[in-house]
């Protein structure tokens, strides 16, 4: 993990794993707020894995800003991190509207937007078509986890369905005996 | 619509996992009546949604006398056959008067669980690995390094992220609550991909749900980890073992229906 800061932005590069073994030896996103610090921002584009632990140390981080008045964002969020996110409903949180920032100049980030540099643009479209291929991705990944679903509300309904099956079959088989004439070989269940 | 798959046990059931050989056996003791009937048919469903090898439900100690139990068998054996075909579900010293009442295709019976276990043989599934590892928070690390490589040398890199996450969070769990040595366990199992935590305590555990009136994000709540694990896996549960307990988790390997 690497922090600079270039003016009021404070930037932190968190990469590998950010996750239960990393936590638990303490909290590793210690941010060194000093009064000159406005904007906080987390560069994950190198993070690995993350889990629930990791999430909980980047929303505490989150919270220690918004506590002094600084900005909290998330740069470069890849596929595993938005995965997360998602399955534990913080993308409004963590990711919120600064998601689609993702240059490389960090005041950039922050400033009011105005005509960009040809590269700079480029880079916006790179990264967008990017971001367009995770949420498709995250796409395909709700529909699998809704046919799951759906898929398991059925099994419940075939156990159900079978076993009305069966005994309306019992009941079929029994009012047929009775109405046989009279066997001695018969016996009572 | 719920996908944990928690056994219940009673007075009248137990249910005991074998890790290694992937078979469940389910011990039914005592008077049939409605109560039993209920614990029964959850638990019948809840170790057939482990995907195991089998299922060995041992009625020796049955007593019931009205055949009242048969229905439950047979939905069984049929909801088996349906469901999850690659498992077997073996009825073992079934005694009168049930025996002569279970009929149909799907019925499998044994004169006892020693005979339906010699009648299995060997796991049948080739794609597994294990690994033991020790209480310490790298072995979440490893587990979910285990999950990955093996979702890439199954050609199912598309499981990896899900595989990471829950691996990551069952081996967190047995860690940070078990406090024994834990063995991580990622197998394919037909149209599942199975990832399996075992720890060596007998508590199972449960899954809290997030307390809307508390502040701040769920995700800052306990058992978090688990509610993750229900989100992201097709179905997840626990079962006791003979040692211990195991925590699993299955991924639907493709996202379509499991046809019957």
């Amino acid at each position: 993990m690497a922090a600079h800061h270039a003016g009021s932005v404070l930037i932190i590069t968190v990469a590998g794993d950010l996750a239960f073994e990393t936590v638990a030896a303490g909290d590793p996103i210690t941010v060194a707020l000093t009064p000159a610090i406005r904007h906080v921002v987390i560069d994950v584009a190198e993070l690995d894995f993350v889990d629930v632990a990791g999430l909980r140390a980047l929303l505490r981080t989150r919270h220690t800003c918004t506590g002094h008045g600084v900005t909290f964002t998330l740069r470069g969020p890849g596929a595993s991190l938005r995965c997360l996110t998602d399955l534990t409903d913080t993308t409004g949180l963590l990711l919120g509207a600064d998601a689609d920032l993702g240059t490389d100049q960090p005041s950039a980030a922050l400033q009011p937007p105005g005509p960009a540099t040809p590269s700079g643009r480029e880079q916006q479209l790179d990264e967008r078509e990017a971001l367009a291929d995770d949420r498709e991705l995250l796409a395909d990944e709700r529909d699998h986890l809704l046919a799951e679903r759906q898929d398991r509300v059925a099994a419940h309904q075939d156990w159900e369905d079978i076993r009305e099956d069966l005994a309306n079959q019992r009941e079929h088989n029994l009012e047929h005996r009775e109405q046989r004439p009279p066997n001695s070989r018969d016996h009572d269940c | 619509m719920d996908n944990s798959f928690l056994v219940r046990e009673s007075d009248r059931l137990r249910v005991r996992h074998d890790f290694d050989a992937a078979v469940t056996e389910v011990f039914v003791r005592g008077s049939w009546d409605p109560g039993l009937r209920t614990v029964a048919a959850h638990s019948v469903r809840a170790c057939l949604a482990e995907c195991p090898r089998a299922v060995l439900v041992d009625l020796s100690g049955l007593s019931d006398p009205a055949a009242e139990s048969v229905a439950t068998w047979h939905t069984a054996a049929r909801y088996t056959a349906a469901r999850c075909p690659a498992s077997e579900l073996i009825l073992c010293g079934v005694a009168e008067p049930v025996r002569p009442r279970l009929d149909g295709a799907e019925i499998q019976t044994a004169g006892s669980v020693r005979e339906a276990r010699a009648r299995l043989g060997r796991v049948p599934w080739t794609q597994r690995r294990q690994l033991r590892l020790p209480s310490e928070p790298g072995a979440a690390v490893t587990a979910r390094s285990l999950a990955e490589d093996a979702c890439h040398v199954w050609d199912m890199a598309h499981l990896v992220t899900a595989a990471r996450l829950v691996m990551s969070e069952l081996t967190a769990n047995a860690v940070e609550h078990a406090g024994t040595d834990v063995v991580a366990v990622v197998s394919l199992r037909g149209p599942v991909l199975h990832l399996a935590v075992q720890d060596f305590t007998a508590r199972l555990p449960q899954l809290i749900e997030h307390d809307l009136d508390r502040p701040g994000s769920p995700v800052e709540q306990r058992g978090a980890g688990l509610r993750l694990v229900r989100r992201a896996a097709t179905a997840w549960g626990a079962l006791p073992c003979v040692e211990g307990k195991v925590v699993w988790a299955t991924l639907a390997v493709d996202g379509g229906r499991n046809e019957s």
